[in-house]
């Protein structure tokens, strides 16, 4: 929102005070300036003018030759505005005067000497009207500087309106007016309106509020009314706050909603003359007065007459009854209708104006009459023969609650970590219009505004705020706790998950990434990956991303697809969330992910999953701390190569897989080129419980070492045979080892086992040896595995 | 006495002549050995008068003395001469030349998110884990966002088919961390949070923040300001001012915006920050009496601060990052520059 320091003005005396300063303590204070025009400032040179003579210029359709009457001489200009008429006042910009970046010269048009310009809105920049030059009225005097008849200078700060979201007295210069009057410590004037008793034995207006989103309607009207144009002076302040004058009893519904936040609207009175207020129970369309047919929905609150729409609550006036050039009659809403309906009807019409975004944020009704009252003094003020019409006819629906707040020092004290002074607490309140109802030593009550009271001001906290914010934050000293510091462990979660990163990071080369928890469809389709989704997102950016991965894997695909031009060789990982299942409530079971991705550009397969292998090897022997096993089994994914996948399992719980991409796919991101990697449910890693580590006996006597050299058949795992190796039954203690495994060309392998065995309490005999040696040909023999002869 | 002072003076020369140790060696035998000449000479000591012994005694001695020295100083000679050799032998080698090029790389936010962690663990905060995919309940109504609330307009907020949301900010984690710890409370819980916003340059969909809390009897906002400038001098490395302004967030009253002076210019005014010396950084404020009573907490008890920090931000800050897009892009060339400067 814009605010005009000369508007304010009318409420606050500023003499003084530096303006930069003023704006300085208002974005400390209350909320955020996000800029600072001055304007007028680069104006100069430009007087009141008369028109004393019109000729027109040879050789010209539109130039006008003028003599102009500044007071200390008469100027020959040459203007091509076709308004001008003798005896009309204008700015005048002499030779030498600034307009903008403009300076005027001597000129000479169609062959006609100028010496000066008479100026169009725009070009003193007081309006976007270029279509002719300005009409000052007749009280102007010739000569005078253009300054001191218009308010052409002013600063204007633009507030962010997001910082005002939950302040609805603020969406007004009084509103504002009444901060810099608490941050400056000077006088809120009052505003001045009609007397209510100018009202009195008038006519009614016949209005019926039948919606339960009206919270009040005021209205009332005026006859007579002659003026078409509002005055100057009064369009430059809307010009500089953002809008535009449109006409004289348009313009003050603007002005007033500018002044004190108050929507307001003003109908043709001799088309409206009784206000329905109500839902729409059908839908229907409808022409607003921008000109634009829209389409109201069922359940729409309406303004209408005689069951015809004029206007959509709180948003726009219809076209039919706008007034015009020919109105002389109106009739004033000044109303307060639900700010979540208005809010939704704007979005579900795509039409958010000035006035449904002041309703939005839950304006107070107590403001509907003091704007009306506004309203009709400055219409008698601006149009001598204008008259009352009607009574105020006010239905105020819903009332909100008077609110009372008691608070006492020490918590004020407490909350804000420094002392803040009684006397500065009670001011710093009733500046802002708080008003103390009682003082009991130390415990304060204070009845809230109303115009605070609608949902900004609630508790005791809320209190603190406004006492602090115009206390100024900056007077606060920082301060550290008193409280006993406890020693804090880190979760293991999140230990884990660091230790595990920079291990990948540091010891394999990889790469971390981040990566979005929906799938990328196209990429998806483009790699031939059909990877499964418990759950979608409503309203997701894009069809193509609203799927929630149950997988990391086809996110990081995407990353190896577009980071392999740049690499041969490269990895990347990251620790994502996916969603594998729902619970049983209908709400996600959301699991982290570890997932490790190897892209090599020319297939190795024995290389490429070893070194996977290698990963798997280190984090779960140093870094994870379980132990490791793999399945061969066949996946269930279509991208995963059939020949290499194993499941994983810590201590025996499955928690993921090992697999190489499917050529497939693989080819679709580079021709043969191998991709292979892992997946690992994180979460589950800490549940699983570590399995105890104890040191064994070891025997101090002597050691027999034999050696023996299977063919193993090509179906054989090495952990399958390693496990016949250990499942020797004997009373003898012993460890087994492999020493070589060589391919045979048969593709039968051949493994030579190393063991060391002994014996806890007594010397080995041959005997001993000759049977240990006969249990583990016959462990192997019963399945079918000879030795090598 | 003259035969002496020749003695010596061919023991210089020999010594002077000897190459190596033996040769060394075989000078000391020759002259200062079992059968050396000047033993030999000094066997002729008997011969002599009272007088002469005594002075023939003193010159033999100096000589032998002297012819000693010299021997020695030549081992050194020998000594410095090998390490000399030994030295010159020495292969140079360039230590400038990387040793294993560091290939792996860790995402930026990792790093830095490790970096806020530290700090705050060692100023006593427990460290939570939060969902990315939370409830309504959790994201709105129990951080004071009721329903009809602008800030639930579908347009900001992802919703999935059940009806849960991805979660819009980390400050959704707040209601569960309430109900585990209770009062009172110091934790910080990062997460990734997800809005419905067109991408640009400054703009993410998906995008990381660190929400933290400290709930006590008598934390105030002063507690607030001192935790935000220590934590914020330590991620920056420098001494750090920071300001309140008044902002307004539903969860927390009163409510703030933290501005930092500005890490690039010292708040003399730089383009960053738009030269005004100040950087808006992070939404924080008092926790609001509804959340704490929504987390089970007694507002009449107890009070507290809670801010959320959108480290995002801080880590284009921290790592002059200029397109915010750049974290979730996957691209491995850009995102690896994460380096020690």
């Amino acid at each position: 929102m814009k605010v005009s320091i000369n508007w304010i003005k009318d409420f606050v005396d500023l003499n003084g005070i530096n303006i930069e300063d003023l704006i300085y303590k208002f974005t400390m204070g209350v909320a955020e300036v996000e800029g600072i025009e001055y304007k007028g400032k680069n104006i100069s040179n430009v007087v009141v003018g008369e028109i004393k003579s019109v000729e027109d210029v040879p050789n010209s359709k539109k130039l006008h030759l003028l003599q102009v009457d500044i007071g200390s001489d008469i100027l020959q200009i040459v203007c091509g505005a076709p308004n001008v008429r003798v005896g009309l006042k204008t700015p005048l910009a002499k030779i030498g005067a600034r307009l903008g970046d403009v300076k005027i010269g001597k000129a000479k048009l169609a062959g006609v000497e100028s010496f000066g310009m008479c100026c169009g809105g725009d070009e003193i920049g007081i309006s976007d009207d270029h279509s002719g030059i300005v009409e000052l009225d007749d009280s102007a005097r010739v000569g005078q500087d253009i300054k001191e008849v218009l308010d052409i200078e002013d600063i204007v700060f633009e507030i962010d309106n997001k910082s005002l979201t939950n302040r609805p007295d603020l969406w007004g210069h009084y509103g504002i007016a009444r901060e810099i009057a608490s941050l400056t410590g000077r006088k809120l004037k009052p505003l001045s309106v009609e007397d209510e008793k100018n009202f009195d034995n008038k006519d009614k207006i016949n209005l019926s509020v039948k919606s339960e989103d009206c919270y009040r309607y005021t209205t009332a009207c005026m006859k007579n009314i002659t003026r078409k144009r509002s005055p100057l002076n009064m369009q430059i302040r809307l010009y500089y706050c953002g809008m535009r004058g449109i006409n004289f009893l348009a313009d003050i519904t603007n002005y007033i909603m500018l002044e004190l936040g108050q929507p307001m609207h003003a109908f043709d009175g001799d088309i409206v003359k009784k206000i329905e207020v109500y839902n729409l129970k059908n839908d229907l369309e409808f022409k607003t007065l921008d000109g634009v047919k829209r389409n109201l929905q069922k359940g729409n609150m309406v303004i209408a007459t005689n069951d015809t729409p004029v206007a959509i609550a709180g948003i726009m006036g219809g076209e039919d009854s706008e007034i015009t050039d020919n109105t002389t009659s109106v009739l004033i809403e000044s109303a307060n209708f639900d700010s979540y309906k208005v809010r939704t009807t704007a979005i579900s019409l795509g039409l958010r104006t000035e006035a449904s975004s002041r309703y939005e944020k839950s304006l107070d009704p107590e403001l509907t009459k003091i704007a009306l009252l506004r309203y009709v003094k400055l219409v008698k003020e601006y149009d001598n023969g204008a008259v009352i019409s009607s009574q105020i006819c006010d239905t105020y629906n819903k009332k909100y609650p008077k609110l009372e707040i008691e608070i006492k020092k020490d918590f004020i004290d407490r909350y804000v970590g420094i002392e803040i002074s009684e006397e500065r607490i009670i001011n710093i309140l009733t500046s802002l219009e708080f008003k103390l109802l009682y003082n009991k030593s130390g415990t304060y009550k204070f009845e809230v505004p109303s115009f605070r009271a609608t949902k900004d001001i609630n508790g005791k906290a809320d209190l603190v705020e406004e006492i602090t914010r115009i206390y100024g934050y900056d007077n606060i000293t920082p301060k550290s706790i008193s409280q006993i510091i406890k020693p804090v462990k880190l979760d293991r979660n999140i230990t884990l998950e660091y230790d595990v990163k920079y291990s990948l990071a540091d010891r394999f080369n990889l790469n971390e990434t981040h990566s979005y928890i929906w799938y990328d469809v196209n990429t998806n389709n483009t790699l031939k990956l059909n990877p499964t989704s418990v759950i979608s997102c409503i309203n997701s950016i894009s069809k193509e991303n609203s799927k929630i991965r149950s997988t990391i894997i086809p996110s990081l695909l995407k990353v190896i697809q577009e980071n392999k031009s740049y690499y041969n060789e490269f990895g990347t990982f990251e620790i994502g969330r996916v969603v594998k299942s729902l619970r049983e409530d209908g709400l996600v079971h959301e699991t982290k992910s570890l997932g490790v991705l190897l892209y090599n550009k020319k297939l190795d397969t024995q290389k490429d999953l070893l070194k996977i292998k290698e990963i798997l090897d280190y984090l779960f022997n140093y870094i994870i701390k379980l132990e490791l096993t793999l399945n061969l089994e066949k996946p269930s994914v279509s991208y995963y190569h059939p020949k290499n996948y194993y499941k994983i399992f810590a201590n025996g719980v499955d928690v993921g897989d090992v697999f190489m991409i499917h050529p497939t796919t693989c080819d679709l991101v580079e021709e043969g080129c191998s991709i292979v990697g892992f997946e690992i449910n994180f979460s589950m890693l800490t549940s699983i419980s570590e399995k105890e580590t104890k040191f064994e006996k070891i025997s101090k006597l002597p050691v027999k070492k034999l050696d023996f050299n299977f063919i193993i058949p090509q179906n054989y795992l090495y952990k399958d045979i390693i496990g016949l190796a250990k499942n020797i039954k004997t009373k003898l203690t012993f460890n087994v080892s492999l020493l070589d495994i060589f391919d045979n060309k048969d593709g039968t392998k051949s493994y030579t086992l190393h063991y060391e065995v002994t014996s806890m309490d007594r010397t080995l005999t041959n005997d001993d040896i000759e049977k240990f040696h006969t249990s583990v040909i016959n462990k192997f023999k019963e399945n079918s595995i000879e030795l090598k002869l | 006495m003259e035969k002496l002072d020749n003695i010596l003076l061919n023991a210089k020369n020999e010594i002077d002549n000897a190459n190596e140790k033996q040769s060394l060696n075989n000078v000391y035998q020759k002259y200062l050995g079992k059968d050396g000449i000047v033993t030999q000479e000094l066997k002729h000591m008997k011969e002599l008068s009272q007088d002469e012994k005594k002075t023939f005694g003193m010159e033999i001695n100096r000589i032998k003395n002297e012819i000693f020295m010299l021997i020695k100083n030549r081992e050194k000679d020998f000594e410095r001469l090998k390490i000399e050799k030994q030295i010159e032998s020495t292969q140079f080698v360039d230590l400038t030349v990387p040793s294993r090029e560091r290939r792996g790389s860790l995402h930026p936010i990792t790093i830095l998110q490790e970096k806020l962690i530290d700090i705050f663990l060692s100023m006593g905060f427990t460290v939570e884990d939060g969902n990315e995919i939370e409830t309504e309940y959790n994201n709105f109504e129990a951080v004071n966002i009721p329903k009809n609330h602008p800030a639930r307009d579908m347009q900001d907020t992802f919703y999935l088919e059940n009806g849960q949301v991805l979660k819009t900010h980390t400050s959704a984690a707040q209601n569960r961390i309430m109900r585990k710890y209770g009062a009172p409370l110091k934790a910080i819980f990062p997460g990734r949070c997800f809005r419905n916003e067109e991408l640009d340059a400054s703009h993410e969909n998906t995008f990381f923040q660190i929400e933290g809390m400290m709930i006590d009897k008598d934390v105030s906002v002063a507690n607030l300001i001192y935790f935000m400038k220590e934590m914020l001098t330590n991620v920056f490395g420098k001494e750090i001012n920071v300001r309140l302004r008044p902002g307004f967030f539903p969860f927390v009253e009163p409510g703030f915006e933290l501005d930092i002076s500005c890490p690039y210019c010292d708040g003399k005014g730089c383009k960053v920050c738009k030269h005004s010396g100040w950087i808006e950084l992070c939404p924080c404020g008092m926790i609001h009496p509804n959340v704490l009573k929504m987390g089970g907490i007694d507002p009449e008890k107890y009070q507290g601060f809670a801010f959320g920090l959108g480290f995002s931000r801080l880590a284009m800050m921290n790592y002059d990052i200029t397109e915010i897009r750049l974290l979730n892009s996957g691209n491995i060339k850009a995102l690896s520059q994460a380096k020690i400067k």
